[in-house]
């Protein structure tokens, strides 16, 4: 191996880096996970009162349901913004380059890199928080839409219970599996 | 009313009951009918006293023609309709409304990958 290759990467190349990757700051993940604690909590309400569950005697049930559920949404929540943070960035493009180019055209100190710099920042950042913010309205639809499909009428025959971890499990495992797809 | 009326029928399209005295001067006509069969609307009771009925019965088991018998007076009865549940189920409802919320995430998710 070259010396070059060893060299630690530079700031620049981080960012780049972060840019492209799966990974998530603390901060969307503790969105993701708290969004989808509470969208799988939820459902909690419709088989306790609507499907008559007991909820003293299920209540280990609806714990590990709900973690699971909150685990696999939260992944799903991840790999949408993945796939969608670049298409939006690719589409909002123009639209913040020429808001930032307007807004930085009156600073004359501020050199050409920096203010392409600061594009590409503001781009990342408007990319990043449509990508999440939809990231959890669309999966947060698609899990009411089955949820309510699958308890009411897929899995109807069964004992509450088993209606209970059906629904919740495939709801959850289907939209795990949708985000892993690349469209 | 004179006291000697104590005894009326109710004739309710062809179904004959006693009418059942609950107070004085005061009468009670009930009827049960399976709510498949039953109709809504105006229900016309013929009631009849002792004679009219005896001659009703009579016209019954001869095969006579009924309605040539006059009854004592009739009431009309409105009766609004059975309730037979919601049009729409709830969860049907609810199922509908989220499909269309699922449609639309959909949808503007295939218009942001386009």
């Amino acid at each position: 191996m070259t010396k070059s290759h060893n060299k630690p990467f530079t700031k620049e190349e981080e960012l780049l880096l972060q840019d492209f990757s799966r990974n998530v700051s603390t901060k969307s993940s503790a969105l993701f996970y708290g969004n989808a604690f509470i969208v799988s909590a939820v459902p909690i309400w419709l088989f306790w009162r609507i499907h008559m569950i007991d909820i003293y005697t299920s209540l280990l049930l609806f714990v590990v349901v709900t973690a699971v559920s909150t685990y696999l949404l939260a992944m799903a929540y991840r790999n949408t913004k993945f796939i969608l943070k670049h298409k939006i960035a690719v589409k909002r493009e123009d639209a913040v380059t020429r808001d930032m180019t307007k807004k930085l055209s009156e600073d004359k100190k501020m050199s050409k890199k920096e203010k392409d710099e600061r594009i590409l920042w503001k781009k990342n950042e408007v990319a990043d928080f449509e990508a999440t913010t939809f990231s959890i309205f669309y999966n947060n639809a698609l899990y009411l839409a089955i949820v309510i499909f699958a308890s009411f009428y897929l899995f109807r025959s069964f004992t509450p219970a088993v209606n209970y971890t059906l629904s919740i499990g495939s709801t959850a495992g289907l939209l795990a599996l949708f985000s892993t797809g690349s469209q | 009313m004179p006291q000697s009326i104590s005894n009326l029928y109710a004739d309710i399209d062809g179904n004959i009951q006693p009418v059942s005295l609950i107070d004085p001067n005061t009468y009670q006509v009930s009827w049960t009918e399976e709510i498949a069969t039953a109709r809504s609307g105006e229900r016309i009771v013929n009631l009849f006293d002792e004679e009219g009925y005896t001659a009703l019965r009579k016209a019954i088991r001869n095969g006579d023609d009924v309605s040539k018998i006059s009854e004592l007076f009739s009431i009309t009865v409105n009766h609004p309709g059975a309730f037979t549940g919601p049009w729409l189920k709830s969860e049907f409802l609810a199922a509908i409304l989220s499909v269309v919320v699922a449609y639309i995430a959909f949808s503007s998710r295939s218009k942001l990958l386009s």
